[in-house]
């Protein structure tokens, strides 16, 4: 019952600041807002088309990448402008289409494009995207230089020749599927993963940025004073305890019902997405307090707590695809909580997965919270009762 | 000048014995550049591989299929993927649920046989839930398979159309060509020349160190407020100097704390990461420019703030959402839609700018028109700065 | 009166400076009692061991016949206690402050929130009642300080240095509410380094220096400590310290210290060595404005004990 009290005055201060209502409630959501535009679905990655010289193969290559749905297409006007987009990242790739591209296919020579893309993932994607497109387009043209080399016909009976039956054959069709329950990307939307990302991200660093709270608790000296009423160590400890968890849980519970609301963002089944949130809540609370009663200034626990949160989340997976690490790494990002709640909420957003599949990803995080509480209960204890 | 001058070096002096700066200007930004290069350098570098990890699983042993598992071969000596052999499906579904492979390519019995009647032939690539991305990239060097496959199909079409012959063993043979080789009419060459772009290692440093410079600098101007608190400030004020060398002495404190954290920065991620910063005259000008520039808008939050706290608060406020906005963790915006035309009203999207016109050899005159856009931050943010904290002392 | 504090033989050491040594203290319902002694005479320490926030190494603290330690709760109830830091909440107003504190002392409800306004309206804050405390001037939050520890009607109230950086006005409100809590028949433990305050609030008075408690009794008690020596206070500038130095080597004078006007000196037989007093005074580099002969106080008694002055 005191450590309730306790609890809810923290809460109660929490909300009263508003650096704190900025950074717990409208810059999470700002930021699954910003990333789910930019890396989401809902914003296709953009390649830049240049063309020297009009012509049918130009025409037809750049129908044919105009036509890819996953991707958008913008044409520019000179080479140089198109370099430059792409240096400056305003399309992810370009398409150099040259001059003479008909006569150098009429002439059996071998047609030359060039294709600029920016070092990071989406380049090789995009490359695989516009050359399969291209490759459709080439076809004809590579047949018909065939059929010239192989009979006496010339180029233009032979590419119509070509033309005209391409398609007849029965192809090679290369069709995906994925080992588990459901087919991957179809279900997911826009936010969904992002958000689950963004939701272990701040949960973590507003726990820890609360410890800042408790530093100022203890060294106005109100810890000792709790210490004075008819109070015990552990009513503090566990309402300090209750302070960070509440405010953890407040603004976790938050960021997935807007986002619920607002995106559309799917958290799998309530009550597994639930109990994750508990026991992630639990790890960063407990991280919290920690933090809180080892640290006797505020500044230097924020700076740490900056670092240990986003470094975490990175490790963790937060902000790059765990999956994408390498091995060594992958095993490095499972001891960080993060990567087990992300985890557990691939589970469940992904695979359609309840209570029953994310057993493992909850003792995991419940052990942790175990030993940061402990940890934490153990310094707090001494920090409180040190005079 | 003297007088402020001497506030600054007495304050820097304090500073720099302050733990809190230390984690504030350097541990925290080198620490966070470390980790964020371990998890995004290792990621994006294609010799340390991706852990693209695939199986294949050829039940047809064909002559078609076998040169399938010859093509994946030769992407695996390229060093681009992990490439194993299994002998059936189950094995193959085992390895993925054991997390041994991201996916693996299965060609049923008939595959073959299917290509030369040209009937529909399908490759199928299995993945794991868990690995989308990786998974996708299988698929896309499936299709790039079929493709040359569907070429040469096509090739013999069009040849025994014109030649008015069967397609026969023998009319294969005598085409005296492969006509796999259809499929190389084209070459789709990448001619990427990497210049104005930083890589992994240096973005993320550069963008760690610009989105704590403005933490950092909050240690100098920011204390007029908790001199203010204390008393000190009447104590100074009372002295016989002027205004501006107490502003003045702030302002040359942050100045000084930035560029010192820079400074430690650039040497030490140069040094410890191989990040490459470009021509050192160059980053020195958008260095001066970007601590200016952060001594300006800090300077806007000591003028206006209420209290150490409220000043604290807001400036952390002000920091993140400049460096969100400006890049520092990841490029935002998608070329000239709003939000790219929005992130240069950051002097960090400047700053990182800045940096990558450096990159790759540029000469330092390239970091001019960074620099030149981040000053106009400085100087307008810092004059009027200047403004209110001067009338601020006057009360 | 019944006993409502009893504190035996209390000992704390710090590593090897040794804070309090050996203190006895009783207090029954309805007295102030008066712990005077000068900073880091281990007054905050006593309090903290009395009040179960520091285990004594040794010795026994029971407050209403409860023991009081660190680890229970028991007996704590009965304790009100008003740190010498403002230990309260800068972000909370003085009513979410009162009301905080009232649930750890387990009061709840509507006789929670009768008694909360009973406090602001004692303490003066029922118009600021709802205002952040961090907004508060120091002597508001002090205030606050106190009605914190008054809140639940406790038994015991413990005051440690309460007027510490507090402005006269304010300090004469604290006092007065001070005078009218024994009025209330609540026993009251006041430290203070000033002699005044335990002269005009304390029924008795315990000197304490040095972690050991050198004399306590009534005021009258304490006194007539001083016996038949007079204190001679002199008004004088200049090198104060060093004629108090040289003072003290002098045959007749008991102790010599600066005080706020100049010296105070405690002596044997003032009329006989006073030109000697004096000559000593001004050979030591210090100009004399003014003598005067008065009857002995809390300062001279400390004087006469420690052979110091309360402030240095």
């Amino acid at each position: 019952m005191k450590a309730l009290a306790i609890g809810m005055s923290n809460i109660r201060r929490m909300l009263r600041e508003r650096s704190n209502i900025f950074f717990v409630f409208i810059f999470p959501l700002a930021l699954i807002l910003l990333i789910g535009s930019q890396f989401g679905g809902g914003v296709k990655p953009a390649i830049g088309l240049y063309i020297a010289e009009a012509g049918e193969l130009a025409t037809d290559i750049s129908d044919e990448v105009e036509s890819q749905e996953s991707i958008d297409t913008r044409r520019f006007d000179t080479e140089a402008d198109l370099v430059t987009a792409v240096e400056r990242g305003h399309v992810q790739a370009g398409l150099f289409l040259p001059a003479n591209l008909d006569s150098t296919a009429a002439a059996s020579n071998v047609v030359e494009l060039g294709f600029v893309a920016r070092p990071d993932g989406s380049g090789q994607q995009l490359q695989a995207i516009v050359g399969s497109a291209i490759a459709d387009v080439m076809k004809p043209v590579g047949a018909a230089q065939f059929a010239v080399a192989a009979s006496d016909s010339d180029f233009e009976t032979a590419n119509d020749v070509a033309r005209s039956i391409a398609g007849q054959a029965g192809g090679v069709e290369v069709s995906v599927t994925a080992v588990g329950e459901a087919l991957f990307p179809d279900t997911l939307g826009q936010f969904d993963l992002g958000a689950s990302s963004q939701l272990v991200l701040f949960v973590f660093l507003t726990a820890l940025a609360g410890s800042a709270a408790l530093i100022l608790t203890r060294q106005l000296g109100i810890s000792s004073r709790m210490l004075s009423t008819p109070t015990s160590v552990r009513s503090i400890v566990v309402g300090e305890s209750m302070g960070r968890f509440g405010v953890a849980m407040v603004q976790g519970l938050y960021i997935v019902v807007l986002t619920l609301i607002i995106f559309n963002v799917n958290w799998g089944d309530p009550l597994a997405s639930l109990l994750l949130l508990v026991v992630f809540s639990a790890v960063g609370a407990g991280a919290g307090v920690l933090m809180g009663s080892v640290f006797s200034n505020d500044q230097q626990a924020g700076g740490v707590g900056v670092v240990l949160s986003l470094g975490l989340a990175a490790l963790g997976g937060c902000m790059f695809p765990i999956e994408l690490f390498s091995p060594t790494m992958q095993t490095v990002a499972h001891f960080t909580p993060h990567a087990w709640a992300l985890d557990g909420y691939a589970e469940l957003v992904r695979r359609g997965g309840n209570t029953g599949d994310i057993l493992l990803e909850l003792g995991v995080l419940a052990g942790y919270a175990a030993v940061l509480f402990a940890l934490a209960s153990w310094r707090l204890r001494v920090a409180i009762t040190r005079p | 000048m003297r007088t402020a001058f001497r506030i600054a070096v007495k304050d820097l002096k304090l500073r720099l014995r302050d733990r809190s700066a230390l984690i504030i200007g350097i541990i925290a930004p080198l620490s966070l550049a470390f980790i964020l290069n371990l998890v995004f350098g290792n990621a994006f570098d294609p010799t340390g591989g991706i852990g693209l990890e695939y199986g294949v699983v050829d039940l047809d042993r064909s002559e078609i299929s076998t040169s399938f598992t010859s093509v994946l071969e030769e992407i695996e000596a390229e060093g681009i993927l992990e490439l194993e052999q299994f002998t059936d499906v189950e094995s193959a579904d085992e390895a993925i649920d054991q997390g041994e492979v991201d996916s693996y390519f299965l060609l049923e019995p008939g595959f073959g046989q299917a290509i030369g009647t040209n009937s529909p032939a399908t490759i199928k690539v299995v993945g794991d839930v868990d690995a989308p991305t990786s998974t996708q990239i299988a698929a896309s060097i499936a299709s790039q398979f079929a493709t040359g496959v569907e070429a040469a199909q096509l090739a013999i079409g069009t040849t025994s159309q014109l030649t008015s012959m069967p397609v026969t063993a023998e009319f294969l043979d005598s085409l005296g060509a492969d006509p796999r080789t259809a499929a190389a009419s084209y070459r789709l060459d990448d001619v990427s020349t990497p210049t104005r772009q930083l890589d992994a290692t240096t973005y993320l440093a550069a963008g760690m160190a610009v989105f704590f410079l403005f933490f950092t600098v909050g240690f100098g101007v920011l204390g007029l407020l908790e001199e203010e608190r204390q008393g000190t400030l009447t104590r100074l004020r009372a002295a016989p100097i002027h205004r501006a060398s107490i502003v003045g002495g702030k302002a040359i404190l942050s100045f000084l704390l930035g560029l010192i954290s820079m400074f430690v920065l650039i040497v030490a991620t140069q040094l410890l990461m191989g990040a490459t910063w470009g021509a050192p005259l160059g980053v020195a000008l958008l260095v001066v420019a970007g601590v200016l520039a952060a001594v300006g808008i800090i300077g806007l939050v000591a003028a206006v703030a209420k209290s150490p706290e409220g000043a604290e608060n807001l400036s952390s406020i002000i920091a993140v959402i400049l460096g969100m906005l400006g890049g520092v963790f990841f490029q935002v915006g998608q070329g000239d839609d709003i939000l790219s035309r929005l992130t240069f009203i950051t002097p960090h999207a400047w700053f990182m700018r800045g940096l990558a016109d450096l990159a790759d050899g540029a000469p330092w005159t390239a970091a001019l028109p960074a620099t030149g856009a981040i000053l106009v931050f400085a100087v307008v943010t810092g004059a009027i700065s200047w403004v209110l904290l001067m009338r601020r002392l006057r009360r | 009166m019944p006993q409502i504090l009893e504190a035996a033989g209390l000992v704390k050491h710090f590593d090897d400076l040794i804070a309090v040594d050996g203190v006895d203290l009783e207090i029954s319902q309805g007295e102030t009692y008066g712990l005077l002694g000068p900073n880091g005479a281990g007054k905050t320490t006593t309090i903290s061991m009395i009040s179960g926030l520091l285990e004594p190494d040794a010795g026994s603290v029971s407050v209403d016949g409860q023991r009081i330690t660190t680890s229970s709760t028991a007996g704590k109830g009965a304790i009100g206690l008003v740190p010498q830091d403002l230990a309260i909440y800068p972000d909370l107003t003085a009513s979410e402050n009162l009301t905080f504190f009232g649930k750890l002392y387990g009061m709840a409800g509507q006789s929670l929130g009768s008694r909360v306004d009973e406090v602001l309206e004692v303490i003066g804050l029922t118009d600021r009642r709802d205002d952040l405390t961090g907004e508060y001037s120091g002597g508001m939050k002090r205030r606050l300080n106190i009605g914190i520890g008054l809140l639940h009607k406790p038994q015991l109230l413990i005051l440690d240095e309460p007027t510490v950086g507090v402005d006269p006005q304010s300090r004469n409100a604290i006092l007065e509410s001070v005078e009218n809590l024994s009025v209330e028949g609540m026993a009251v433990l006041y430290t203070t380094h000033y002699m005044e305050e335990a002269e005009r609030l304390c029924d008795r008075v315990a000197i304490i220096d040095e972690g050991t408690i050198k004399a306590e009794g009534t005021r009258r008690e304490l006194v007539s400590m001083v016996g038949e020596k007079d204190r001679i206070s002199i008004s004088a500038t200049g090198n104060v310290a060093g004629a108090a130095e040289a003072l003290s080597s002098l045959e007749g004078v008991v102790g010599a210290a600066p005080s706020d006007q100049g010296l105070d000196i405690l002596a044997v037989d003032a009329s006989r060595i006073l030109p000697a007093i004096l000559t000593t005074v001004t050979e030591s580099g210090a100009s004399i404005t003014g003598v005067q002969v008065v009857e002995p106080n809390l300062e001279a008694v400390f004087l006469h004990l420690t052979g110091k002055a309360l402030r240095d």
